[in-house]
């Protein structure tokens, strides 16, 4: 699930990059996906932990630096997300959208780290280390943090949002948060449990084991979240239906409608594929196919091609009012 | 000259509204034409067979006669009409048509020309640029209007 989350976020991070260079795109969330790619590769996901870990001092600091990202990566949506949902500029004025607030929390984080008993590296770094009350703190002041930040971000994705894709981008965004809320939650349970030593050992191992698929599930459902918007613009930009579509109808009827040879028809199927204005295409297939039927009445078309043909056609004749309304008619005689 | 440069330069001197309607095209049309148009369903009767559409143009005024079919291609029938009036194709009535049975009595007749829309005969240049203008009028009146990215929607990178 984590390898999950980093290659999707990381082939997020490209496509929106491409956006933003190519196309101009905001650069909204790139820093928050950036940051975030950054915090998922120091899992171990490509490389193991105990040597990044080792090339921060191998006592654990990898630890540090991931709760850091992840915070980060957490507040640049939070602020992303605001931008796009606020009506102009004013929530920036309150104190928890200042970068005066995201350098107090990162200190809050950093502190009690620093105050620790380091240890050599470790995979499990704060169950074995929960008993010093500086990583307690720390781990629970991170998990606090970032409870907040996730209830924050949840509740602004769910407020009402005119265009679709935003709207279904940050309902799976909010579904994201509201597990990494939980999660952090129920981790802030399982260490005062370890801390203070209280509850069965079975109750804590249910709430140890729970920790990662509730935060790397959630992790994983805000980067599809945020994988959304470039799906989108790309299949718009690409117009991807109706390329689909003007491939297969020159495919399947190339020949048949234009007397192509089969050099020709192979060269039409490839034009089809990078057509500038794929429904241009598709447009002379729905004026040619009735011109088979009023000319050459007597050949068919395929099944699938017919129904593709009468989508495209629907979509045409939508676009063209009826011509007793707009022309005038001669009266008969 | 070539052809999709004729069609781009001819659907320029319309002067059409940003998102034209088939009234606005037939509107511009009539103002290059400098006569009223007017619009009949045609049949295979007064057609011909395998002549899906005719223009008529007569001293007073333009005809237009369609075969009716489905809602886009019969629009597409009326642009390729407008296509030969704006074309200047007035007055050559069978210039580069492929004479075909159907069209014996079709001809220049008491200052009436005639031009038709034929689908199985092999198009010639004449049928061929008012073809490719229909195909760029039809791209005019069927263009989706721009719609412009909400706020939310550009931060997201929409």
């Amino acid at each position: 699930m984590i390898a999950a989350a980093f290659w999707i976020l990381a082939a997020v991070l490209v496509s929106r990059l491409y956006f933003v260079v190519r196309w101009g795109a905001s650069s909204a969330f790139l820093g928050a996906i950036g940051i975030g790619v950054l915090g998922l590769f120091s899992t171990g996901v490509v490389v193991p932990e105990a040597i990044l870990d080792a090339a921060l001092g191998g006592v654990n600091f990898l630890h540090l630096v991931r709760n850091l990202c992840v915070t980060a990566a957490v507040w640049l949506i939070r602020e992303g997300i605001f931008a796009a949902y606020s009506r102009d500029e004013s929530y920036r004025s309150r104190f928890s959208h200042r970068p005066l607030a995201a350098v107090l929390g990162a200190t809050a984080i950093t502190v009690p780290f620093l105050c620790q008993q380091f240890v050599p590296t470790s995979l499990s770094f704060v169950p074995e280390n929960i008993h010093q009350l500086p990583v307690f703190v720390y781990a629970g002041i991170y998990m606090g943090i970032l409870a907040l930040l996730a209830v924050s971000v949840l509740r602004i994705c769910l407020r009402p949002q005119e265009s679709l894709p935003v709207r279904v981008s940050s309902r799976v965004v909010a579904a994201g948060m509201a597990l990494v809320a939980v999660a952090s939650a129920e981790e802030i349970a399982y260490m005062s449990a370890m801390h203070i030593d209280v509850g069965s050992s079975s109750f804590r191992q249910v709430l140890y084991v729970l920790f990662s698929p509730l935060f790397y599930g959630g992790v994983l459902l805000t980067s599809l979240g945020l994988g959304i918007p470039p799906i989108v613009k790309a299949w718009r930009r690409l117009q991807l239906w109706d390329r689909a579509a003007l491939v297969f109808l020159t495919a399947t009827l190339g020949k048949a409608y234009w007397g192509l040879s089969h050099s020709a028809w192979i060269a039409g199927v490839m034009r089809s594929v990078w057509a500038k204005h794929p429904s241009a295409g598709l447009y002379e297939y729905v004026i040619r196919s009735s011109d088979h039927k009023i000319a050459l009445s007597g050949r068919s078309t395929p099944q699938l091609s017919g129904r593709v043909l009468d989508a495209v056609q629907a979509r045409f004749d939508g676009g063209v009012g009826s011509l007793e309304s707009v022309l005038p008619v001669k009266a008969p005689q | 000259m070539e052809q999709a440069t004729l069609t781009t330069d001819v659907i320029a001197t319309l002067n059409l509204p940003a998102y034209p309607d088939l009234s606005d095209l037939v509107n511009a049309v009539e103002g290059k034409y400098g006569k009223r148009l007017v619009f009949e369903e045609g049949t295979v009767d007064n057609l011909g067979e395998g002549v899906t559409g005719q223009w008529i143009d007569t001293p007073s005024q333009g005809i237009v006669r369609y075969l009716r079919g489905a809602r886009a291609w019969t629009a597409h029938v009326v642009l390729h009409e407008l296509s030969h009036i704006l074309l200047g194709h007035k007055g050559k009535p069978l210039d580069g048509l492929i004479a075909g049975s159907f069209f014996s009595g079709i001809g220049k007749r008491n200052g009436v020309s005639w031009m038709c829309r034929a689908v199985d005969v092999p198009l010639d240049e004449a049928e061929a640029a008012a073809e490719n203008l229909a195909f760029g009028l039809a791209r005019v009146l069927h263009a989706t209007p721009v719609k412009e990215a909400t706020k939310a929607e550009r931060v997201f990178g929409l």
